[in-house]
């Protein structure tokens, strides 16, 4: 059995609001294992979104951590400083974003971005275009010589996907938060997107938590699948196990409604 | 980019054309003319004062008048001025120059204080600086401009320190280089900080919520979620971003700038387009007044061109419009 | 079953009043502009002399100082001393106390007649001192007019053309704004490309300009006119432009649809759907926009180019005040400006807080900044 990477413990999370506190996250356990991909599958507004930007303590201002603990390959994040965890994101721990106009800065080059993670992380010094060339290729990019100095405004949706994911690899993590990655795309290029992931899980050997609320693309790629719901696990299993055996209500709901 | 330019400046052409029409019109809608105190005056016989009306257009139509205006100013002629008593052109460069200089300084004083304090302002939302810098603001925008220039008058004929007006010392000429700047700085003070106080106000504001609404953005959290440290997120990828929606204003900045110069030129007696529109206006004359106006009205265009301009440079997304 | 009892929910309007109520800066403010305005209205009667009561001998007289302590030493109702003068090395007035007159300060006492409200003759004012002698509140100008008196008189200039303009204005703005944003298409693109170009010429240019149309000795009930006119001919054009916006914005706004498939007839809609979202902003507009004209009018009375003596409006007081030599001997001819400057910090201040009060509708429309 694989070592558990990335375990959270109990983990409970609220809003504060007029009407009072809003229980986001309630008392969630999960384990991510090496170079698996796992997804946490739920609708919207159950705290999946919250539960990820957790793991690299980016929750916005207004969430407030009642309880619970996250452990990185054993260390409690909580209790790390600032320092130690800016050397964990990005470096171990990567992100990709749902919507990636809005998650590239309309006024860098997508070269310069992807450099700002090189530079950050690894020290490629005068290699560093070649590498950027390299990455680009590997998530796909053909035309990477080309675009490289272009802004992300210039490209389409699926190319600018595949600079978030280049940037998330970039200096080879070994788990990749993927958060609604192709929620915004049509479906060809979902599946392009989603071939590219199992890809990278092959070469680079690194682990996905793969937050989405489209079961269909649950079957397609993922190892082991988690159902939240109401800031809960409430089922766990292999994607064809949940599939085919759903045991929670919520769960059966869900595969209702994507006509599995 | 040098398409763009061309551009807008041919945009910029019917506006000024418009400008100064409605202008000649509002000033020849006055009963009388210049000419009319020479009446008065019993050196003038009647025959002069008809030839030099004649000699001006003065008894054509209006309409035509205008077009001898327009004609004139392509052979960059801006026609005379009774009131001073010679060609409105040797008059105009030096106090054109004049309001370019106070415009420009009091425009870098005022984005030199104000983005800073925008900053600080967002970085540190709703804490006692952000409140003070909004207290400070708020006086700012609503203190008149006259008045302040009065009070810092009174102030300065109190203490001393700073000439109480003018642009130059008497004894401008025999002081050496170094000096002259000196003084024209020292003269410069009480102006600039009269007309940046406002603008300041206004722009520190803006600052203030351009970055907040930049800090909320999902490319900000990619940058954390890179492991940027805190100060690279917000002075450089928030700042730059931030910083555009001001440029943007910057033109229509200029616009208040230089009517809010005009008042404080005049009571700081610092010879300028403002202070000469005044004089002109009072003695009825003409092309002194048209010429001013339009002084004004390029120095606006242009600074909004600037603007305009520097925008494109800064935001990829507009240049390859 | 228990019947729970629907509170009926309190409207917006009474909110917003609320909401008001827990802002005491917006509340300061005002009281303060009603105050003023009173002040204004009043201002026969709370000013000692008439706006054009002149005695040479008391040029620049300073402040008149007011007693409470008899020269004995007991506390007694106020009083002043007379004043008398001689000239300095400079030709300039030297005032001092004479001891020797004592005048008590009176209230409710005959003065200067005037007439109330424009025709019910009177002559009280609210208070006063023997004609042999002048209480100088605030002290005298270059004729020996009393500068408190001037002041209040002054007030009803400076604070009605604000008024006056943001009125005219705004019936301009909201007619023009109206149309073009109804219409659409080629007449509102030319109408917004007029108040574009009227909104770019620097307005001090402008003003000076139109004021240049007309000869520069108007009577001061002429230039009055002309100057609301020309306010208003600067300041449709902003209004109109946003009153066209929000007039396409509402159009299309999806309550109104429902409203309108539900049946709702359409002068309902108007009444309850549309007016009060223009309503709570043109309030606020008009708060905030006052200030302008105050500041117009007090910029060209200081040039010389608005309200002309002997008529007071706080910007021709001022204008005294540009000679610098009178700045450094005689600072209360600096008043003016002061109350120039807290009317237009007491109507931003106030405008601000209607934005907050009226907060809710006004981030809907995603004008307000944060």
């Amino acid at each position: 059995m694989s070592k558990a990477f990335l375990e959270i413990e109990n983990l409970k999370i609220y809003f504060s609001a007029e009407s009072g506190k809003n229980r986001v996250v309630n008392g969630l356990d999960l384990k991510v294992n090496e170079s698996e991909i796992l997804a946490l599958v739920g609708g919207s507004g159950c705290g999946k979104t919250i539960t990820g930007l957790t793991i690299l303590r980016l929750q916005p201002p207004q969430a407030t951590i009642a309880e619970g603990r996250i452990y990185w390959q054993g260390h409690n994040i909580f209790e790390l400083s600032d320092s130690q965890m800016r050397a964990i994101r990005g470096k171990e721990i990567s992100m990709v974003f749902q919507e990636p106009l809005t998650s590239l800065n309309p006024l860098f080059t997508i070269g310069f971005q992807v450099a700002e993670v090189l530079r950050l992380h690894t020290d490629v010094k005068d290699n560093e275009r070649k590498r950027i060339i390299e990455l680009l290729e590997k998530v796909g990019i053909d035309q990477a010589e080309k675009i490289i100095d272009d802004y992300p405004h210039q490209l389409s949706g699926g190319l600018r996907q595949r600079v978030m994911i280049a940037q998330a690899i970039a200096a080879n993590p070994k788990l990749i938060i993927a958060d609604e990655p192709t929620s915004n795309l049509d479906v060809t290029l979902q599946a392009q997107i989603l071939e590219l992931f199992k890809e990278l899980k092959r070469s680079l050997n690194l682990s996905i938590l793969l937050i989405t609320h489209d079961l269909a693309v649950v079957s397609e790629l993922a190892d082991r699948v988690a159902i939240i719901h109401d800031g809960k696990i409430v089922e766990e299993g292999s994607p064809k196990d949940i599939i085919d055996n759903p045991k929670d209500s919520y769960t059966k709901k869900l595969i209702e409604a994507v006509g599995a | 980019m040098i398409n763009y330019i061309l551009r807008r400046i041919l945009i910029a052409m019917p506006l000024l054309l418009v400008m100064s029409l409605v202008t000649f019109l509002a000033i020849n809608l006055a009963p009388g003319n210049f000419f009319d105190s020479l009446r008065l005056d019993p050196q003038f016989s009647e025959e002069t004062i008809k030839h030099y009306e004649s000699l001006y257009h003065l008894d054509k139509p209006v309409i035509a008048q205008y077009f001898y205006w327009l004609k004139n100013l392509l052979k960059l002629d801006f026609g005379y001025s009774f009131f001073y008593n010679c060609p409105v052109k040797k008059i105009i460069a030096g106090r054109l120059l004049n309001t370019l200089l106070l415009s420009v300084v009091s425009l870098f004083f005022t984005w030199i204080i104000a983005i800073p304090l925008g900053i600080i302002a967002a970085v540190n939302r709703n804490k006692f600086v952000d409140r003070f810098f909004s207290l400070i603001s708020f006086v700012g925008l609503s203190i008149p401009g006259f008045f302040f220039a009065l009070l810092l008058l009174y102030f300065a004929s109190q203490t001393g320190i700073l000439p109480l007006g003018g642009m130059r010392s008497a004894n401008f000429d025999s002081l050496s280089f170094f000096g002259r700047i000196f003084d024209i700085a020292k003269h410069i003070i009480i102006p600039t900080i009269v007309i940046s106080a406002s603008a300041f106000a206004g722009l520190q504001r803006i600052m203030r919520g351009s970055l907040l609404d930049v800090l909320r953005q999902q490319y900000i959290l990619t940058a954390r979620a890179k492991g940027l440290p805190e100060n690279k997120v917000i002075y450089f990828h928030a700042l730059r971003n931030a910083i555009n929606p001001l440029i943007t204003v910057f033109g229509y900045e200029f616009s208040g700038l230089l009517s809010g110069a005009a008042l404080t030129e005049i009571i700081c007696s610092w010879p300028g387009l403002g202070s000469l529109l005044l004089a002109a206006v009072r003695a009825q004359d003409i092309y002194l007044v048209m010429a001013s106006m339009l002084m004004g009205g390029i120095l606006l265009l242009a600074g909004n061109l600037v603007s305009d301009v520097l925008l494109a440079w800064v935001d990829p997304r507009i240049r390859y419009d | 079953m228990t019947n729970i009892p629907v509170k009926k929910p309190k409207s917006q309007f009474w909110l917003s009043i609320q909401r008001i109520n827990k802002n005491s800066l917006a509340l300061a403010s005002f009281w303060i502009i009603v105050s003023l305005y009173l002040g204004a209205i009043f201002a026969d009667f709370i000013s000692p002399y008439s706006y054009d009561n002149e005695t040479r001998d008391y040029s620049y007289c300073p402040p008149t100082k007011i007693h409470f302590i008899s020269p004995s030493g007991k506390l007694t109702r106020p009083f002043i001393y007379g004043a008398s003068s001689s000239f300095d090395e400079y030709k300039r007035r030297i005032y001092s106390e004479d001891k020797n007159e004592i005048y008590p300060v009176r209230f409710f006492v005959q003065g200067d007649k005037y007439k109330f409200l424009g025709f019910i003759p009177a002559s009280v004012h609210l208070f006063g001192v023997d004609p042999q002698a002048r209480i100088f509140l605030w002290g005298a100008d270059y004729r020996g007019r009393d500068l408190f008196s001037r002041i209040m008189y002054g007030s009803r200039v400076s604070l009605s053309i604000g008024l006056l303009g943001v009125l005219i204005s705004f019936f301009i703005g909201l007619v023009v704004g109206g149309i073009s944003g109804y219409y659409g298409g080629k007449i509102d693109n030319i109408i917004m490309r007029a108040c574009e170009m009227i909104m770019m010429i620097p307005g001090f240019y402008l003003m000076l300009a139109l004021r240049a149309a007309f000869p520069p000795n108007l009577n001061s009930l002429q230039v009055y006119i002309l100057i609301v006119l020309i306010f208003s001919f600067i300041g449709w054009a902003g209004m109109a432009r946003v009153i066209r916006g929000m007039s396409i914005s509402l159009r299309e706004r999806e309550y109104i649809l429902a409203a309108k498939s539900l049946g709702i007839s359409d002068i309902k809609i108007i009444l309850r759907h549309i007016l009060p979202h223009t309503i709570s902003y043109t309030i606020v507009a008009a708060s905030m926009s006052i200030p302008g004209y105050i500041l117009g009018e007090s910029g060209l009375s200081l040039l010389g180019l608005g309200i002309q003596d002997p008529q007071a409006s706080w910007g021709n007081l001022l204008s005294e005040a540009m000679g610098i030599m009178q700045i450094k001997f005689y600072p209360w001819i600096l008043l003016p400006g002061l109350f120039i400057f807290i009317t237009v910090i007491a109507f931003n201040v106030l405008g601000d807080g209607l934005r907050d009060a009226l907060d809710p509708l006004l981030k809907e429309e995603g004008l307000k900044d944060e």
